[in-house]
């Protein structure tokens, strides 16, 4: 077939002017770096919430410790939880579903991770939220065409 | 399945677009490629989502320029300035009014459309899309 090619020839040789099918987004702007930030303050307080266990607890500045870790690891989590909901209902849009067809169920079970980070002190399962979050980046910089490394702060 | 094409099956009540038939955007004829080469068709590349699934970004168009004393009609997919200045938008016809029409982006929950900016005047819709590029 000769149509195929000579259209794609017309295309680049003489583009078309543009048409918006737009909506007003009001900033954007979204990265999966600050679910990362979120999910790994959740790794490292359940880290130390397990180390301090180990070392004793009976103490008052033990327990004071204790307390502020705790505190500290359920907000982490349920920041990376609305920061993970933020991008799933506002960045994504269907046409990324229609390309990543496990993207309801990823965001779903890392959702889920955030919720079992708090409320239990489970280093395996902060690790697999780090996963699922690393996973996420992968697909968020494949839909912007961009190859951008996974870094973590710890 | 009695319906045409876009060109010339015309909805008559908005429920008819939820129909997959009336929202077809046929394919290039042979026919609109010659009218496009002796330019009477304009053509256009779609940018972002508010069309989807029907026109998807990235996708081309041609566009029949409408006539001064004639009106876009409900279902046509038309090209308009928008009225906010700046750029021209893709979107669907919802409702046609005495010197007005208000138009949306099918794809509801990703558009800015009437719902947000009112309805258009019928003088700023450039055209009436008729197939797609490819």
């Amino acid at each position: 077939m000769l149509k195929e090619p000579m259209l794609s020839w017309v295309k680049s040789t003489f583009p078309a002017d543009e048409v918006h099918a737009h909506c007003d987004g009001p900033c954007g702007i979204y990265d999966p770096s600050s679910a990362r930030i979120a999910a790994e303050a959740v790794l490292s307080m359940t880290k130390k919430i397990v180390a301090l266990y180990e070392d004793g607890t009976n103490s008052l500045a033990a327990q004071n410790t204790l307390s502020r870790f705790i505190a500290i690891k359920e907000e982490e989590a349920q920041k990376a939880k609305d920061e993970l909901l933020i991008l799933w209902t506002d960045y994504f849009k269907p046409p990324h579903v229609e390309k990543y067809p496990n993207l309801h169920d990823t965001f779903w079970k890392a959702a889920k991770l955030c919720s079992a980070c708090k409320v239990e002190v489970s280093v395996e399962h902060a690790e697999e939220l780090m996963d699922a979050i690393k996973n996420i980046h992968g697909i968020f910089w494949a839909t912007k065409n961009r190859d951008v490394a996974w870094v973590t702060a710890g | 399945m009695g319906h045409g094409g876009l060109t010339r099956h015309v909805p008559d009540k908005v429920d008819e677009l939820t129909d997959p038939v009336a929202q077809v955007v046929p394919s290039l004829s042979l026919a609109e490629f010659l009218l496009w080469v002796a330019r009477r068709r304009k053509r256009f590349k779609v940018i972002g989502d508010s069309m989807y699934p029907v026109l998807k970004a990235g996708e081309e168009l041609l566009l029949r320029p409408l006539s001064r004393t004639e009106s876009a009609r409900v279902g046509d997919i038309v090209v308009l300035n928008d009225p906010r200045g700046g750029r021209q938008l893709v979107k669907r016809v919802v409702r046609v009014e005495a010197d007005e029409i208000w138009v949306e982006g099918d794809n509801r929950l990703d558009s800015t459309d009437s719902r947000t900016f009112g309805a258009v005047p019928r003088a700023s819709v450039v055209g009436r899309v008729t197939c797609r590029f490819g």
